[in-house]
């Protein structure tokens, strides 16, 4: 398989997100903190209702990796993402990303995005994936 | 004061109960993946439990915590049966203009060997502030 620089990668739409995602995401990840479950108490901390975790959209940039870059083939060697804005319920979240580099042994830097329905970036991330020989 | 300044930040070891393929498919599925027996690049949050025992020791209020950045590297691969051990160091807590800046680094290893390396930022508000 070919990469070139500034190829776009296969965009992956996730349903839009609901409060029983959130809550499935909290049981399946550990964080239960109260502004992603109970809408007084992220109205207290200044938000209109709850607020979906940050890393349930680094892990739909995650799922853009896997859908790009099937195990069988890559292995993905470093993945970070920096959060820039909240996401709510009924958000619709598209993960996207392009190549930004390949090295001469066919390693991979791959920059990734997740934006909202409004086309705005809800987090930014970079991804080191290297082929399997 | 945004946290207490006396709080114990000596690191926090601990094993994480053993992975199953349940626990991997729930992971999956709350993320709206298909699990196909293999580990979701994210699932290292689920090691997290001493982050946030830090943040408690820390008195954060959690209304104020912004979760910034977070950075995994993958050093092996965890599968169905490993048991993980977790460990979890503060890496810096210092505060500057009004609101406190918190890295804390996660090593999850197997046997001995580290599997994954995660690192958290957060950011604490003053009263809602940004």
């Amino acid at each position: 398989m070919k990469f070139e620089v500034n190829q776009p990668l296969k965009p992956l739409e996730k349903p839009p997100l609901s409060r029983e995602q959130l809550k499935s995401y909290a049981e399946a990840s550990g964080d239960n903190n109260p502004i992603h479950l109970d809408d007084n108490f992220a109205k207290n901390a200044g938000f209109p209702s709850v607020i979906a975790h940050g890393m349930l959209s680094m892990a739909f940039l995650g799922d853009c990796i896997d859908f790009n870059f099937p195990r069988t083939q890559f292995a993905l060697k470093k993945f970070s993402c920096r959060f820039k804005k909240v996401t709510f319920p009924g958000d619709v979240i598209t993960s996207k990303g392009k190549i930004k580099s390949v090295s001469p042994n066919g390693s991979l830097s791959v920059l990734l995005w997740a934006e909202n329905q409004s086309g705005e970036h809800t987090c930014e991330g970079e991804a080191l994936i290297e082929p399997l020989s | 004061m945004l946290i207490d300044l006396n709080a114990d930040l000596t690191p926090i070891k601990f094993f994480a109960e053993p992975l199953t393929s349940e626990k991997l498919s729930r992971f999956s599925e709350a993320v709206g993946a298909k699990y196909s027996g293999t580990v979701a690049p994210s699932f290292g949050t689920a090691f997290r439990k001493a982050e946030f025992q830090f943040l408690d020791r820390l008195k954060v209020d959690f209304k104020n915590l912004l979760h910034t950045d977070q950075e995994y590297e993958f050093l092996g691969q965890l599968g169905v049966g490993d048991i993980p051990e977790v460990e979890t160091k503060m890496l810096s807590a210092r505060e500057r203009r009004g609101m406190v800046f918190v890295v804390m680094e996660t090593t999850v290893s197997v046997k001995g060997q580290p599997k994954i390396k995660s690192v958290a930022s957060f950011i604490l508000r003053e009263n809602n502030k940004v």
